[in-house]
């Protein structure tokens, strides 16, 4: 019998699918890396297995059958240039890459219905070492995306969906690991600007604190009638894009732009090298997320007790914007994903 | 018998460090020679030689070479 073990032996690989479903073996030759995460959740989901209610003078189920299932769960991994590229691809964004290297990762939000078989989406093979087992799912897409500050970290949380679950040989998987790059406390800073296509975002503004961005496609698998059970593709649904922060109250003009139902246009940029004279232009990594039509869903302002801050605790959504896209992803990488 | 390890990952800029587990670690486009002493724990470790660990690898490639004398301190 094999000892029991702890997470920090594991390990997780991400594959980009040379086709959508195709599994890209951690032990075979394909694009992909071993991702340093901090928690996984992925898991072989079967919502309604089937428990037979046949009446035969009993009081207890008597049969049961599989029913039909997908692949569900959560990545959370502190934010590294190196990896993010990988999960940019299998989404329902257009990614486009450009640069010498390092390479400039862009992703906008596209509205494609699904993940149609013998379509055009992409998708990645995750597989999951667990005390030297191996799990590996495929026709993985990252359905919602949180981008995070956690002690001035940059972490992201993806929700996955799959398709299918099966097993790889977890000996003959060689995991390899990259140096650390992770975006601390000096990296980040935020800009407010006027809604618009190309909004300058010339002066950070240092009044917020925290931040998370999130872009759910809701996404739900599909199951079609034929001989496997495992999803036939991923629906899409309403791209909902929104973020949260807080910031000092020292004024009422973001307060009237609340009421007023106001159009603003809001950029987090993290880079490393970091610090006052850090450029996103001269950084060897990055990850910036702009927002160019946004509008306060909330803005709460109270007298939260007597020894409290006057803050603002804003909950924003983005929403679309004619001539651009309502938001962009981006990523500065050293990785060269052909 | 020690062994030569070659990295060659091709989504990676050269010279970036690769730990490729058991306290080794290899340039990107470079390699690292591995004495008697070293192959031996690594054996240990994993039940197998440098050799078949890395067999299936598409990033590592292992060659064996003539044993290395482990320097000493003085």
């Amino acid at each position: 019998m094999a000892d029991a073990d702890i997470g920090g032996a594991g390990a997780v690989y991400v594959g980009i699918e040379s086709t959508y479903g195709t599994p890209n073996d951690p032990a075979a030759a394909g694009v992909g890396a071993w991702v340093p995460v901090l928690n996984e959740s992925i898991a072989y989901t079967e919502p309604n297995r089937y428990y037979s209610e046949q009446i035969r003078q009993e009081a207890i189920h008597f049969d049961v059958k599989q029913s039909y299932y997908h692949v569900e769960g959560e990545i959370t991994m502190e934010v590294d240039g190196r990896f993010l590229p990988y999960f940019l691809y299998p989404s329902r964004h257009t990614v486009t890459k450009s640069g010498t290297g390092p390479y400039t990762y862009s992703a906008v939000p596209s509205k494609k219905g699904s993940t149609y078989p013998g379509g055009s989406a992409k998708g990645i093979s995750i597989g999951v070492i667990r005390n030297n087992v191996g799990f590996l799912y495929t026709g993985c897409v990252v359905n919602q995306y949180a981008f995070t500050l956690e002690n001035g970290i940059g972490r992201v949380t993806m929700s996955i969906l799959g398709l299918k679950e099966q097993p790889f040989d977890a000996s003959l998987a060689t995991p390899t690991w990259f140096a650390p790059a992770l975006f601390g406390a000096d990296a980040h800073e935020l800009y407010v600007d006027a809604a618009g296509t190309a909004p300058g975002f010339a002066t950070a503004d240092t009044t917020f604190n925290g931040y998370t961005f999130t872009a759910n496609h809701n996404g739900e698998p599909q199951n079609r009638l034929n001989r496997d059970r495992s999803a036939t593709y991923v629906k899409y649904g309403i791209t909902e894009v929104s973020y949260d922060t807080e910031q000092d109250f020292t004024s009422r003009t973001e307060y009237d732009n609340f009421v007023a139902a106001n159009k603003r246009a809001l950029r987090f940029e993290a880079i490393i090298p970091g610090g006052s004279g850090g450029t996103w232009g001269a950084a060897t990594s990055g990850y910036r997320i702009n927002v160019y039509n946004t509008v306060y869903n909330t803005y709460e302002v109270g007298l939260s007790g007597m020894g409290d801050l006057v803050m603002a605790r804003i909950n924003g959504r983005g929403i679309g914007i004619t001539g651009g896209s309502g938001y962009k992803i981006e990523c500065i990488s050293p990785t060269n994903i052909t | 018998m020690g062994y030569k390890i070659e990295a060659d990952f091709e989504q990676a800029e050269k010279g970036a460090i690769i730990g490729i587990g058991f306290g080794l670690a290899v340039e990107n486009g470079g390699s690292v020679e591995v004495d008697d002493e070293t192959a031996a724990l690594f054996k240990e470790e994993t039940g197998k030689t440098v050799h078949e660990y890395f067999q299936k690898s598409k990033t590592i490639k292992v060659t064996t070479v003539a044993s290395k004398e482990k320097g000493g301190d003085d």
